[in-house]
């Protein structure tokens, strides 16, 4: 199942290989990775001389980084719940598209946007309330992808989507979670005064001429974007720490966005790259590592922080005095 | 403290400001009111919280609307800045659309305290530059897709400019969180100064704010209607009403009465707005 290649390759077999692009890219992103890592001391880059827990860690990155930077939008807009509901909701999605044979993320992206749209139907047309619309909503469909699943498919492979597999993760995952990484990254970069301003102060980008409704949908598919593309890492019930967490330890450290944007970026990373290592040395459940060490940041930042208890007691006794 | 309303705009700008960036100034009689509504009715599902509106306000002044809690001063600063539209009737700013002034930068709006999250990590500095992003979206592709942090000099110049008028240039860099009640008014007002609107939409401004912000509030509003622009706003300080608006607008689901301020506040006016219950400031006068 997993082959030990040794890698990186030489550039010129990369060169040699135009036919596929994507390959190509991915190939000179893992030597390039590979070369930060072959400087770490042995003990820590060894694992990484398995091509598996080279892709292994190029996706993490990726996901810790841009999970990291939409956290900041998830938590400063309120949307955890949010969060958590669409990908819950992506499950029936990756079902059907195994079914007929399509990618599994466009089954998910289009499950997980449905039902985002969905949550905003009832919201609107009725007197129920977001938070039980998102619940009817994303248990129903998650109800529905089980139903599914238990019907296609073994349980190890329900498993896999529940929890991750990140060991595990092919190459044309790789490239979707590359592309839509990138896509995500550079929404926020080139968008930021329109995300910025609908989540501070929405009447204002109004009154600016912006389509909040737009920026509204725009950002909650750029989440389902991300959400699909770390189902394959942390899986589907832990997707939304990494949603959440890293935005809310980079909360308790900093007073501007683009920092916290930084910082959250930063700890989505690290999240993922010491998870990764402790899954490997201690045969853990990846995803479940990467959650973990997340926590652990959050719980340092939320003792330390510039914005966690302990100074906070220190400027109340400061304010006492 | 502040001219007379009989008084006409002089043309000449006051000093340290630039004739340049003032709009043009409404002072003929052919040119379209500030605001014009026609028949606007506007609801959130239930009965009607504006019904009927017809009312004009004309540029260059400041326009205190007036009235009890759920007279609709609020849903009519949500028309104007385009978060809610007319179930019937028009809305016209300088006798444009509401959508094509929103994309021209020409409605500004100073939110009240309450809608805005303190703890968000944010400075004042970028509060203000929030102002630009209608002008930053309008400097066309690609460079309307420029971050904020990558602003041209020109719109960092309004951004300084701005937070001068306010005196808050010292505090540009701290966290919103960390300002007094008078400060935050203030920076939000130094945002709408950097959009370069011509029309302002104040939401309670003084509300809850020391006598030193007050002063250099009312010091702004002076030197931005000389400026030409127009101001408007919510206010339950009936009291100082006369004191500093050149015009009032009575509402209370329709337009009551408008007109100067003292013609507008007499006491069988507010009585029939207000339908008896609680004047802020009057009360002991209508009982």
């Amino acid at each position: 199942m997993m082959n030990f290649r040794p890698l990186p390759y030489p550039l010129e077999t990369i060169q040699a290989d135009t036919a596929n692009w994507g390959e190509a890219v991915i190939e000179f992103l893992l030597s390039a990775l590979m070369l930060v890592v072959n400087l770490l001391p042995e003990t820590v880059s060894e694992p990484f001389q398995y091509s598996f827990m080279q892709r292994a860690l190029l996706t993490s990155l990726i996901v810790g980084a841009v999970c990291g930077v939409l956290s900041c939008f998830v938590v400063l807009k309120r949307w955890a719940l949010l969060g958590d509901a669409i990908s819950h909701a992506v499950l029936p999605g990756v079902a059907i598209a195994y079914l007929v044979g399509l990618p599994f993320f466009i089954g998910a992206f289009v499950s997980g946007a449905l039902t985002s749209l969905g949550i905003g139907a009832i919201e609107r047309n009725t007197r129920i309330k977001e938070d039980a619309a998102m619940g009817i909503m994303f248990t129903g469909a998650f109800a529905l992808g089980v139903v599914i699943i238990s019907q296609i498919a073994t349980s190890t492979h329900l498993m896999h989507i529940l929890f991750g597999n990140v060991l595990g993760v092919r190459l044309a995952v790789l490239q979707l979670t590359l592309v839509s990484g990138i896509i995500a990254l550079s929404a926020v970069f080139f968008f930021y005064k329109e995300f910025l301003l609908y989540v501070f102060d929405p009447v204002q980008a109004s009154a600016l001429g912006m389509n909040t409704a737009f920026i509204h949908y725009g950002l909650m598919l750029l989440l389902t974007l991300t959400i699909v593309a770390s189902l394959e890492t942390v899986g589907i019930i832990l997707v939304v720490a990494m949603l959440v967490t890293p935005g809310a330890t980079a909360y308790l450290l900093t007073n501007s966005l683009p920092r916290m944007m930084l910082i959250a970026a930063g700890v989505g990373v690290l999240s993922a790259i010491v998870g990764l290592y402790c899954s490997f040395i201690f045969n853990l459940a990846s995803g479940g590592a990467i959650v973990i060490v997340a926590t652990v940041l959050f719980l340092l930042a939320f003792l330390f922080g510039q914005h966690g208890v302990l100074m906070r007691r220190l400027r109340r006794r400061a304010a006492r005095e | 403290m502040m001219q007379n309303a009989e008084t006409t705009m002089t043309e000449s700008s006051p000093e340290g400001g630039q004739p340049s960036t003032a709009p043009e100034t409404a002072t003929s009689q052919t040119d379209p009111p500030a605001v014009e509504t026609r028949n606007v009715t506007a609801t959130y599902g239930g009965p009607p919280v504006l019904k009927e509106l017809n009312l004009a306000i004309s540029g260059g002044e400041l326009t205190a609307l007036i009235g009890p809690n759920g007279a609709g001063k609020s849903t009519f600063f949500k028309l104007l800045s385009g978060v809610m539209r007319p179930v019937i009737g028009e809305v016209r700013v300088f006798g444009r659309s509401i959508r094509e002034q929103r994309v021209r930068s020409a409605i500004a709006y100073v939110p009240q305290e309450e809608s805005i999250d303190w703890d968000f990590p944010i400075s004042v500095r970028s509060v203000v530059l929030a102002g630009r992003f209608g002008r930053m979206r309008a400097d066309g592709f690609p460079r309307r897709l420029i971050p904020p942090w990558m602003a041209s000099a020109t719109h960092r110049q309004a951004v300084e400019k701005a937070l001068e008028a306010v005196e808050m240039e010292d505090l540009a860099h701290r966290p919103i969180g960390a300002l007094s009640g008078g400060q935050k008014k203030r920076v939000f007002l130094a945002r709408a100064l950097a959009q370069d609107a011509r029309i302002l939409l104040l939401d309670e401004p003084l509300a809850g704010v020391d006598s030193r912000s007050a002063e250099v509030i009312f010091d702004v509003f002076r030197r931005t209607r000389d400026e030409g622009r127009t101001l408007l706003l919510v206010t339950h300080d009936l009291a100082s009403v006369e004191k500093y608006a050149d015009r009032a607008v009575l509402l209370n689901r329709t337009v009551m009465a408008t007109g100067a301020p003292s013609k507008v506040m007499t006491l069988e006016n507010l009585a029939r707005a207000f339908e008896g219950g609680y004047i802020p400031g009057r009360s002991e006068a209508a009982r």
